[in-house]
């Protein structure tokens, strides 16, 4: 733990690097397009090193608590990217009813949900809320099955 | 104005079943541990594009007031503040509920929520139309600075320092800057991506923020059951016995949240500990409190709710948001073309008072359904995260597709919801990123028209002008003010 470094010293780094890259991005642009952005840049490189100095002394003077990721949130990050991933390419290729089908029990599983009772109650009550409000009274045009079922 | 068509309009059934719907979904958004009063607003923001102007601004009120009292549900039945904002009523609350007076406590919370809600309703209706008078007096240089200090406001809302959240304004101004540049028509930053030439798009970037992060934070296995429903056994309905020592409290409760709610950068959260710890002081029956005590739990709901509808004086007369709910009511209403100021008061005057009567209404079915449904919603406080976290998943899906109809945003959305999640983690405050974006065009586009007439010497352009020097003044004053509030927080 004490060795571990404070997660805002690589958030400040970051955006100081980030920073300098689209600046350098902008200065490809005409005067009077890139100078708004450019100010913006160079007032966050500005703040961020001066926060970043300051995080370092006061770590270092154990003047400030090291902020680390919550012990066990790395893999919940990860676990919570692929669902969303996963979701985000199959409501594309398979529709909204059908990749909720196949994702979201396990979402629920992966949470800790263990009854399949009330899995299915549970989805089928919000499926049928999910279908009335948005898709009967908003009308959003979101596919809600693949073509190959019509 | 015609007022009886106002009347007519707001009781009509279709929006008599928006503001329902409205109300229970900001109740049970508010109840639900995890679930903020911003997040229920947001993932309800794309859904009001396809209402009326008046109805869609409503329901995003009516659903910000609905989640404060939300809040107080699960404070006082299971010691869990659905909302920041209920966590002094969890004191009393849930000592009452303990000595098996949940239904008592719950009733008083109801009332004293409906009561600060309809207070701060006529508040906002009273104060609101004079003051925005004042924003026709203003230049390029005053709705410059007038950005500015939208910005400041939020920004000191950053928990840890005001650093952090000035850049959190910057990252959001400079998310603006993305897409096809309005004055000479060239792509900045798009990456020759077609989709980023039209800019990130508002709505997704709000719901990846505030909703996508907070399921990201809450997606870890969890087992735990609550059980309540023995603490629900008593009468739903209350007596006027039970209100008529609490007249004061609901004095003092109603004058707090009015004042630090019109106070940018205070809040609901400020507003019910000043009550709470100001009736511990001057109530008759103060040495009941922090025991288990009505007053307690009055105080602190009374005022939580008086300080939604002052929250919105400032922006709807200025433009300036003071809290991050403010923040996405000010994108609600430039999304459907309402420019805050006189122009909310004058030629939107329809509009904007069908929003505010409407308000008020919400305030009162609020508190029925409050009264009438305890039952459902101690049900809903019973409800796990295992189910809760992948059903507001599949929500913010389905708003961030809904803004546009296009799969792009449905990424943006899950871009901003990882970018929202290191933001906390690191202590950075999505709100003034998300108040920078609603604002940024505003502020490039008056900075640009100053920068013209002030032939490149902004600063002692805008320095010339005394409004311009009352609104640099106010600027520090809310660089200034969070200070002085954490002192007034550690005094209480």
């Amino acid at each position: 733990m004490k060795n571990k470094v404070s997660i805002d010293i690589p958030i400040f780094i970051f955006l100081i690097v980030l920073s300098a890259f689209l600046y350098k991005i902008s200065k490809g642009y005409v005067a009077k397009v890139g100078f708004y952005p450019r100010m913006l840049l160079v007032l966050t490189i500005g703040l961020s090193v001066i926060a970043l100095l300051e995080t370092i002394v006061k770590v270092s003077r154990g003047t400030m608590e090291k902020k680390l990721i919550p012990q066990g949130d790395s893999r919940s990050l990860i676990i919570a990217f692929v669902f969303a991933l996963a979701f985000g390419l199959g409501i594309i290729k398979f529709g909204l009813g059908l990749s909720s089908l196949l994702i979201m029990p396990l979402y629920m599983v992966y949470m800790g949900c263990r009854g399949i009772r009330t899995i299915i109650i549970s989805l089928l009550s919000f499926f049928v809320f999910i279908y009335l409000f948005f898709f009967l009274i908003l009308k959003i045009p979101m596919k809600l099955l693949p073509p190959f079922f019509f | 104005m015609d007022w009886l068509m106002i009347l007519q309009y707001i009781f009509s059934p279709k929006s008599m079943l928006v503001m329902s719907s409205s109300i229970m979904f900001g109740i049970i958004g508010g109840a639900l541990p995890g679930v903020s009063s911003t997040m229920c607003v947001s993932l309800f923001l794309p859904f009001t594009f396809i209402m009326e102007p008046g109805l869609g601004i409503l329901s995003l009120m009516a659903i910000y007031t609905a989640s404060v009292y939300g809040g107080s549900v699960t404070a006082i039945l299971i010691n869990t503040p659905g909302t920041a904002s209920s966590a002094a009523t969890a004191i009393d609350g849930f000592k009452l509920a303990q000595q098996g007076k949940g239904d008592f406590a719950l009733r008083i919370s109801t009332i004293s929520s409906g009561f600060g809600g309809v207070i701060s309703g006529f508040a906002l209706l009273l104060f609101a139309p004079p003051l925005s008078r004042l924003a026709l007096l203003f230049g390029p240089s005053e709705f410059f600075l007038l950005a500015c200090m939208g910005l400041s406001a939020v920004a000191t809302l950053a928990e840890e320092s005001i650093i952090k959240g000035v850049i959190s304004a910057l990252f959001g101004l400079f998310l603006v800057t993305v897409g096809v540049d309005y004055t000479v028509g060239m792509p900045r930053f798009t990456f020759g991506l077609i989709s980023l030439e039209g800019g990130i798009s508002f709505v997704p970037a709000l719901i990846g923020l505030f909703a996508m992060s907070q399921v990201i934070k809450m997606t870890k296995p969890s087992s735990s059951v609550v059980h309540i429903s023995n603490m629900i056994r008593g009468k739903i309905l209350p007596s006027l016995q039970e209100y008529i020592d609490l007249g004061a409290t609901y004095l003092r409760g109603s004058i707090i949240g009015i004042i630090v709610g019109i106070l940018p950068g205070a809040g609901t959260e400020i507003a019910s500990w000043i009550a709470y710890n100001t009736e511990k002081k001057m109530s008759p029956k103060r040495n009941e409190i922090g025991k288990g005590s009505k007053f307690g739990v009055a105080a602190s709901e009374v005022a939580n709710n008086a300080a939604t509808g002052a929250a919105l004086i400032p922006l709807f007369t200025l433009g300036v948001p003071g809290s991050p709910v403010a923040a996405v009511i000010l994108g609600g209403l430039l999304i459907h073309g309402l420019l805050p100021g006189s122009e909310l008061f004058t030629t939107h005057a329809g509009i904007t008072y069908t929003a505010i009567i409407g308000f008020l209404l919400a305030n009162v079915l609020m508190t029925i359904f409050g009264l009438l449904l305890i039952r459902p919603f101690a049900w809903v406080a019973q409800l796990r995260s295992s189910i809760i976290t992948p059903m507001i998943f599949l929500l913010c899906f389905i708003g961030a597709f809904s803004t546009n109809n296009n799969f792009f945003d449905v990424w943006v959305m899950i871009i901003f919801g990882f970018i929202g999640y290191f933001m906390e983690i690191g202590g950075f405050n999505p709100a003034p990123t998300v108040l920078a974006m609603v604002l940024g065009p505003m502020a490039e586009q008056r900075f640009l028209q100053m920068h013209v007439l002030s032939d490149g010497r902004v600063l002692q352009f805008m320095l010339s002008r005394p409004l311009s020097m009352v609104l640099i003044l106010l600027i520090i004053v809310f660089l200034v003010s969070p200070l002085f509030f954490r002192k007034v927080e550690k005094a209480f």
